[in-house]
Parts: structure tokens; C-alpha cells; sequence
């Protein structure tokens, strides 16, 4: 596995991996929030700026793992979490992927099928590491932010009107600041600094510009979608971007763009989905101290296409707690809480040698 | 009672069955091997020789034996290998002339290298084997009697190829040569280039049991030592019978055998070949093999032309970016037309989707099928234009591509429309400027027209990441494929866009290079005035 990254892959992967989780979220900003949705996304870019700057002071330049190993005998239950986190938020991406793709391309195909495929494809980035996949997605991410600016670009000209942005602020900051945290969740893949600090150079740069992009970015896809629909206005809200897409046009030849917008984000969410599988193949290895985790990615990998591929609706009620409802119920908590029980452990056990 | 002959029978009489040969397993190689060093005897050296080149079954290995004075002496060479001529005039006439040898006997190769023998690159050799290979480079050896050593002489008389244009890499603005199967030509090419001592090549010998010659060309100040010896000690690990191409060398050297895209970068141009020394990779020139290899190698330069630089850069960035279009076009048009016609109509204009299905109505086959056909046709195609003789394999690309496309339509077995598709795609493949990455490009298509079949734009998609994640995972020694792009590399503006030359300071960090800066400032006149009358 080549774990490699320069600072420039880190930032790039990093943004795409929060973008991918951002830009489709399987409820939509607008629903809560009204036409100050975009508003919405500057709290969680808030709440990101600040878990950067926090995870770095948590972690005191140390990577996750050796801070972790150095606590003991609950060292394997913190990686596991931290791997159970991972996969749990790879699930929820695999799973608004494959909800998307029935949604607009191939609702006649079997969601089992299309999950089999795209995790044939994802898993040998798994097993290649995670430089490739960074390698991947800053070749790849010009090309998505292109196709993504032209997609927002289409959709202006028609139906664009400045009055849609009254009032400012929706249907209010109380909702609009809820909605910012109820996205935050998708932080999560903040974590990934921690565990690359060591080999990845100046991490707090790294994170903060990837935050500042990914909610910018999402902020300017909210802004054009409060542009073009006016507030109140029935939207179907699940996928408010894809429906800007989908009401884009441009001359004869550009028309209901939707597929272009899957076909620019498929990669980047199986590069994401790849990526969480990566991460929490690693931690669960060094759970259970394997130099090498590869092995443990195909039956993840196989795990994660049993979970993602049935319907929520029909999904076991557990899955669909920790999938789905985890999102909004517990937001960063677990993410945040997790290093400071670690620290605090740490720090316990170190007290306790010098007396001893 | 007697069988009459005649009827099935008498068909039958004659039908014994032929006698076969019975070849039985080869011996097992039972020759003692050959001695270290030459025994000082002439006789024993003959012997030991005679043995090495298999004599007398071997008809072209030549024994001329003379004496100088009271010496016994032997010219060995092999027939056609040297040039006669320069051997009859040059070295026998002078020797046979000589009276007699001066020095002791052990001294008597020496003495004849540096008073008679004329020839510039005079050597002696203990060893039996060395002496082998040095004639069979074309050159002849002069055993004495009493003297333990060999004196070796260059007189290479074979016929070669000249040095003739450019076959694959052909361009319009710039040097016309193309290396050729001869090694020392192929190092003066390169030589003539680089007028500078910092060339370094050095010369190996490939394969077990035929010898080929190789040169690891770098250049001393710039390329990074650690890079060189990486190449030799791959080079030495092979352990072949024999190599006989730079292509099957490139097999043997690369990272990733199972790998789609070529990690090791042919050309047959010397000054394309002189450009990349400067960047401070390493070039292998193969004996017997027209094109040179270059290590590392990454994307950009499999996409650049050597034409690029030649010409002013708003015309190099303009067809460079013609060249990276036409590659898009020639990997993803056939599928996303598919994925078009199969799984997204919605986005194509209703007029024009109208036109094209109302094209496609009278074919027997489905798009992808169709789409596959005229792949195949147009590989078909080029491949036997490839084959056949210069004149013959434009006519027949000609006949292919008017005649039987034109008659396929007709005859409703493929749309217009597709024809034109196929065809774009297959011309966006040539502008593609290196071979094996435009074969590995058709693959590639092929793949990417299958995966829309199944799943649209979503297969193409996923395709998509599947390739980039085995791409991305790809190093040439040591270097990533997409470097300096993925992972981020400060470069010259001359990545997938050519900007001035002016602007074009670095020496590319990719092989991490002794040298950075090739220059502070290329065009040092500008700024100070001139004295124009």
C-alpha cells in the first residue's frame, strides 16, 4: 500500500472527500433551511475551521495511531471505533451514490447489481492505498469543478431572479444555524489528517483549506439553487443540485444536464467510498496490529455492498439508525469525543507510570 | 480368394502411413567450459577458441594463420562481420611484412598494437569469452604463439542501414534523423546532439547465451546517481537467454508487467532522446534495435511531440491541445454516443435524436454491437495497412475506408452517423504521438463502449475509476505515472499546456535531478538595448 501524499493531495483529496458527502445529502439543505440554505453551509464551515484547529491541538502533531497505541489495553477498542466511524459514513456515501445513480440513471437496474460493480471497481484503489486515490482525485478534480461551474453556469440564464434570495434568511437563524450543524457529520473525514499526519506535510493548512473549499463550493450550488427557485416554491429537495441540473439549458443542445452532473460526481464518490474503505481497513489492521490491512478489505468491501445496497425502506432498522439517522441525531460528537477520550487516557497512563 | 483391385480399395493401397522421423531429447550440454584465460600456446588457443565458435561445423568463423618472422600468428574474425578489404590491406599485408617480433613473447600482442597494427581502438584479452564476443561485434582478434593475450582490433565490414528519416514519429519542423540498428551510429547521433563531456554511456552486455550490447546513456551533472544505478542493477538482474529488441528490453526493465500503459518511453529520434538527458533521465540504446528507451517515463511525456518545442508556442499549445482533444475524443466518443443513444436521450435535442435513431432503424444490430463491428473493421483495417507494402497500404486504407464503409451503409448494416463516430475516434487515436500508448488507448475504448452498454454514463464512470486508480498507482522507476501533476511537482509550463520557452526554467523534478535550473533567464538579451543601426 502507498501511503505517500504531498500537501497539494492531501488538500485536493480532502475537499473532494467532504464535497462528496456535501453534495448529495439524502435530505436536502432547502428543505430545513428555505432560500438561506447556502447561508447554512458558513456554519458548517464554522464548525469545520474549528474541528481542524481543535483535532491538531488534540493530537499535538502525533498521528492517531501512535497516539492510540500508547494507551493501553483500550487501544484496539478507540481504532475500532474510529474504524466503525469510517465505514459508517463510506456506507452513507456508497448509499446516496447508489440512491442517485436509481434515481436518474438506471432505475430498471437491480441496486444489488450496480452495487457489485461499482465495488469491483473501488476496491483495487482500497487495496492500492491511499496516495493513489489522492493521485486520482487531484487529477480528477479540475475536470468535476469544471463540469460542476458549468452545470451551476447553465442554470442561471433561464429563471434566475435576485428577489428569490428575500428574506435573507429564510425561514429563520435558528433553522438555518441547525441545518449548518445537521451537515457537519460529513467532518468526519477530517479525521484522515490524524492519521496521515506523519507522512502528510503541514496537516492544519491542509484541512483548513480543504474546508474553506468544500463548503465555498457548496455554498456557490445552494446560492444558484435559492437564485432560480423562488422560496416556497415545491422542490424535490432530496437532491437539490441535481435538480438545478436538471432545469439547466442552454441553446438546442444543452439540455437537462442531470446526467452530466452524475457522471462528473460518480467518480468522485466511488474515489470517497474507495477512500473510507482505505481508512477503515487501516484502522481496524492496526486494531488488530496487522502490519498489512489489506486483507481486510474485501469482506469490508463485501460488507459494505450488503449495507448499502437495499432500500432504506427495507434496510434492517439498526443499519438504518446508524446510517442514516446517526447523521443528524449525533452530528461531530462521537468524532470529537473519540480523541479526547484517547488524550485523556493517554495522559492518565503517563501519570500513572511516573508515580509508579 | 484374390481381392480384385481396384474401386475404395485401390485408393487405399497407397495409403501407408509415412514413415516419421524420430528426433530423440537433446543431449544435455556435456562441453566443459571454457577456459579463463588463453593458454599461450597457439595450438591450445585455437583449440580453446574452436571450441567456443563450434569449428569447423560453424562455416563463417574464419582462422587466418601467418607467420611474422619465426611466430606463429592467427587472425580470427567472422566472414561477412569484417570487412575484408581493410583486413587484407591493413593488418595481414603490414604483419606478413614485419621481420620478426622484438620483445619477449608474453609482450608480443602489445608490441603489435602499439608498431603495426593501424587500427585506433587496439585492446589485449586474457579471457576466451570476451574475445568471442569482441568478434562477433564484427571485429577480429590476432593470437600469437607463446603470448597469453589476444590483441583485439575494431574492423567492423557488415552492411547497416543508414541513418534514414523518422518512421513513427514524424513531424514537420525539426531534425529529420531516426536512430538505427547500429549501436555506435545511434551513440554518435546522440553525441552530435550533445556536444558535451557530461555525456556518460556506458556499455553493458545483455543475455546468457546471445550477447547483446547496450549503452546507458545520462548525463554526469544533471541525472540523479541514485536513478542510474537503479537501471543497472535492474539491468544486471536480468537473466535471459537473449534480448533481441529494446521493446522486449522495456518489458524486462518495467515496474508493472500486468500493467495496461507502457511505463517505459520508446522514440527513435535522437534529438527527443538528447531532450530528456537534459532533463536528467536515463536513455538505454539497444544494439540492433532503432529506438532508444527512456527511463522514467511518466503521462505528459507519452502526450508531448517533439515537435512542440520546435515551433513557436502559441502554434505548439495549439496543437497540443488539438492532440489532447482528439485523444479524449478517440477514448470516450464511441461510448458516450452509446450511452447516449442506450441510456440518456433526454439529452440530446429531439431533432437530432430523431435523426439518429431514424439512421439506426434499418440496422439488424444494436448500437454497441454495431459500434464493436466498426472497431474491429478499423483495427482490421489499419493493422493490414500496417502490414502491407507502402503503396499497397494506402490504397488499401483508401478502399477501406470509402469503399467499405460506404457500401456497409448502403447495404444498412451500419448507420451514418456511426460511421462518422468511428471514424473521428480512430483519427483522434493517431494524434496520439507514441504507438504502444494509442494500442493501449483502442483497449481501452473497447472496454469503455462495453461498460456504457451495460450502465451508461455510470459504467463510463466507473470504468473511468477503475483505470484512473490502477493508473494512478503506477511508477516508472520509482516516479509516479501522473508526477508532476499527481502528486504535485513545480514544473515548467509545458505539463499538458506548452506556454514560451522564455518561461521554461526548470530542469523537471520528476527523476529528482543533481541540476534544478536549467536556466535563470533564457532570452538574458532581453531588457538590455541593442545597437541597431
Amino acid at each position: 500500500m502507498n501511503d505517500r501524499l504531498g500537501g497539494h493531495e492531501r488538500t485536493v483529496s480532502l475537499t473532494c472527500l467532504l464535497l462528496s458527502q456535501l453534495l448529495l445529502p439524502t435530505a436536502g439543505p432547502r428543505d430545513f433551511a428555505g432560500n438561506a440554505a447556502y447561508l447554512s453551509v458558513l456554519v458548517t464551515l464554522a464548525v469545520g475551521l474549528a474541528a481542524v484547529v481543535l483535532l491538531r491541538r488534540i493530537s499535538g502533531g502525533e498521528a492517531y495511531f501512535d497516539v492510540c497505541l500508547s494507551c493501553g489495553p483500550a487501544s484496539g477498542l478507540f481504532l475500532g471505533l474510529l474504524g466503525l466511524l469510517f465505514f459508517l459514513n463510506t456506507v452513507s456515501a456508497f448509499r446516496a451514490l447508489l440512491d442517485t445513480l436509481e434515481a436518474y440513471i438506471l432505475s430498471l437496474t437491480p441496486r444489488s447489481l450496480v452495487a457489485a460493480l461499482l465495488l469491483l471497481c473501488l476496491l483495487p484503489g482500497a487495496f492500492f492505498g491511499s496516495a493513489p486515490i489522492a493521485r486520482m482525485q487531484s487529477f480528477y478534480a479540475p475536470v468535476a469543478l469544471l463540469l460542476y461551474l458549468l452545470v451551476l453556469a447553465l442554470a442561471l440564464p433561464h429563471s434566475a431572479h435576485l428577489s428569490n434570495l428575500f428574506p435573507l434568511l429564510g425561514e429563520g437563524a435558528g433553522p438555518v444555524a441547525l441545518q449548518g450543524l445537521r451537515l457537519s457529520p460529513a467532518l468526519l473525514w477530517l479525521f484522515v489528517l490524524l492519521i496521515e499526519q506523519k507522512s502528510a506535510p503541514r496537516p492544519l493548512r491542509s484541512g483548513l483549506l480543504a474546508v474553506l473549499c468544500a463548503c465555498l463550493l457548496l455554498c456557490a450550488g445552494l446560492f444558484v439553487f435559492s437564485l432560480v427557485h423562488a422560496p416556497g416554491s415545491p422542490t424535490e429537495t432530496d437532491y437539490p443540485l441535481l435538480q438545478l441540473a436538471s432545469l439547466s439549458g442552454y441553446w438546442r443542445y444543452f439540455q437537462r444536464t442531470q446526467s452530466v452532473f452524475v457522471f462528473a460526481w460518480t467518480p468522485l464518490m466511488l474515489a470517497a467510498t474507495a477512500a473510507g474503505l482505505c481508512y477503515s481497513g487501516r484502522c481496524l489492521g492496526r486494531a488488530f496490529r496487522m502490519d498489512d490491512p489489506r486483507p481486510v478489505l474485501l469482506p469490508l468491501g463485501i460488507l459494505l455492498a450488503a449495507a448499502a445496497a437495499p432500500e432504506i425502506a427495507r434496510a434492517p432498522a439498526l443499519l438504518r439508525f446508524l446510517v442514516e439517522e446517526r447523521l443528524y441525531r449525533l452530528c461531530l460528537l462521537p468524532p470529537l469525543l473519540l480523541p479526547y477520550l484517547v488524550l485523556y487516557l493517554r495522559k492518565r497512563r503517563e501519570r500513572g507510570k511516573e508515580h509508579g | 480368394m484374390k481381392k480384385p483391385h481396384g474401386g475404395v480399395s485401390r485408393l487405399f493401397r497407397y495409403n501407408k502411413p509415412i514413415p516419421q522421423p524420430h528426433i530423440p531429447p537433446a543431449p544435455k550440454e556435456t562441453d566443459a567450459p571454457a577456459p579463463e584465460k588463453l593458454p599461450a600456446s597457439l595450438t591450445a588457443s585455437l583449440a580453446v577458441m574452436g571450441r567456443i565458435f563450434h569449428a569447423p561445423k560453424n562455416a563463417d568463423y574464419i582462422v587466418r594463420e601467418f607467420l611474422i618472422g619465426s611466430t606463429r600468428c592467427a587472425v580470427l574474425h567472422i566472414d561477412g562481420m569484417t570487412s575484408r578489404t581493410d583486413l587484407e590491406e591493413m593488418v595481414l599485408k603490414p604483419l606478413q611484412r614485419c621481420p620478426s617480433l622484438s620483445s619477449t613473447p608474453k609482450r608480443y600482442a602489445r608490441e603489435l598494437l602499439e608498431t603495426v597494427l593501424p587500427t585506433g581502438t587496439g585492446k589485449t584479452e586474457t579471457d576466451p569469452k570476451k574475445v568471442a564476443r569482441f568478434i562477433l561485434g564484427g571485429n577480429f582478434a590476432l593470437l600469437l604463439d607463446g603470448c597469453p593475450e589476444a590483441a583485439l582490433c575494431e574492423m567492423q565490414g557488415f552492411s547497416k542501414r543508414g541513418v534514414e528519416k523518422p518512421v513513427t514519429e514524424n513531424i514537420v519542423m525539426g531534425p529529420q534523423e531516426a536512430f538505427n540498428e547500429n549501436l555506435r551510429t545511434n551513440l554518435s547521433l546522440l553525441r552530435r546532439a550533445l556536444k558535451t563531456p557530461d555525456l556518460v554511456d556506458e556499455i553493458f552486455d545483455l543475455g546468457e547465451r546471445a550477447n547483446d550490447t547496450l549503452a546507458v546513456c545520462y548525463m554526469e551533472s544533471i541525472a540523479n546517481p541514485a536513478l542510474v544505478e537503479e537501471v543497472k542493477r535492474r539491468l544486471q538482474g536480468i537473466q535471459t537467454d537473449a534480448v533481441f529488441t529494446s521493446g522486449e528490453l522495456a518489458q524486462l526493465l518495467e515496474d508493472r508487467p500486468f500493467a495496461l500503459l507502457p511505463q517505459i518511453l520508446l522514440t527513435e529520434r535522437p534529438d527527443r532522446a538528447a531532450a530528456f538527458l537534459m532533463e536528467g533521465l536515463v536513455v538505454l540504446l539497444c544494439d540492433n534495435s532503432p529506438h532508444a528507451l527512456v527511463v522514467p517515463a511518466t503521462l505528459a511525456a507519452f502526450l508531448h511531440s517533439s515537435e512542440d518545442l520546435s515551433l513557436r508556442w502559441q502554434y505548439g499549445l495549439f496543437n497540443r491541445l488539438v492532440r489532447l482533444f482528439g485523444i479524449l475524443v478517440a477514448l470516450l466518443l464511441p461510448a458516450v454516443y452509446n450511452a447516449l443513444l442506450l441510456f440518456h436521450q433526454e439529452l440530446l435535442p429531439a431533432e437530432l435524436l430523431t435523426s439518429l435513431l431514424e439512421g439506426h432503424a434499418m440496422v439488424p444490430f444494436s448500437v454497441t454491437m454495431e459500434l464493436l463491428l466498426m472497431e474491429f473493421t478499423f483495427n482490421l483495417i489499419n493493422e493490414a495497412s500496417l502490414r502491407m507494402p507502402g503503396y499497397m497500404g494506402s490504397t488499401l486504407g483508401i478502399i477501406g475506408a470509402l469503399v467499405l464503409g460506404q457500401a456497409a451503409v448502403v447495404a444498412n448494416l451500419v448507420s451514418p452517423a456511426l460511421i462518422i463516430i468511428v471514424s473521428v475516434s480512430g483519427l483522434g487515436t493517431f494524434a496520439l504521438p507514441d504507438y504502444p500508448m494509442s494500442i493501449a488507448l483502442k483497449i481501452r475504448r473497447v472496454s469503455y463502449i462495453l461498460a456504457s452498454a451495460f450502465f451508461g454514463f455510470a459504467g463510463i464512470a466507473a470504468l473511468l475509476v477503475l483505470f484512473l486508480f490502477c493508473d494512478c498507482s503506477l511508477e516508472s522507476f520509482g516516479v509516479p505515472f501522473f508526477a508532476p501533476f499527481a502528486p504535485r511537482m513545480s514544473h515548467n509550463p509545458d505539463l499538458f499546456l506548452r506556454l514560451p520557452l522564455a518561461m521554461q526554467r526548470l530542469v523537471p523534478p520528476m527523476a529528482r535531478p543533481k541540476a534544478h535550473l536549467r536556466s535563470r533567464a533564457p532570452r538574458g538579451w532581453d531588457g538590455q538595448r541593442g545597437k541597431l543601426p
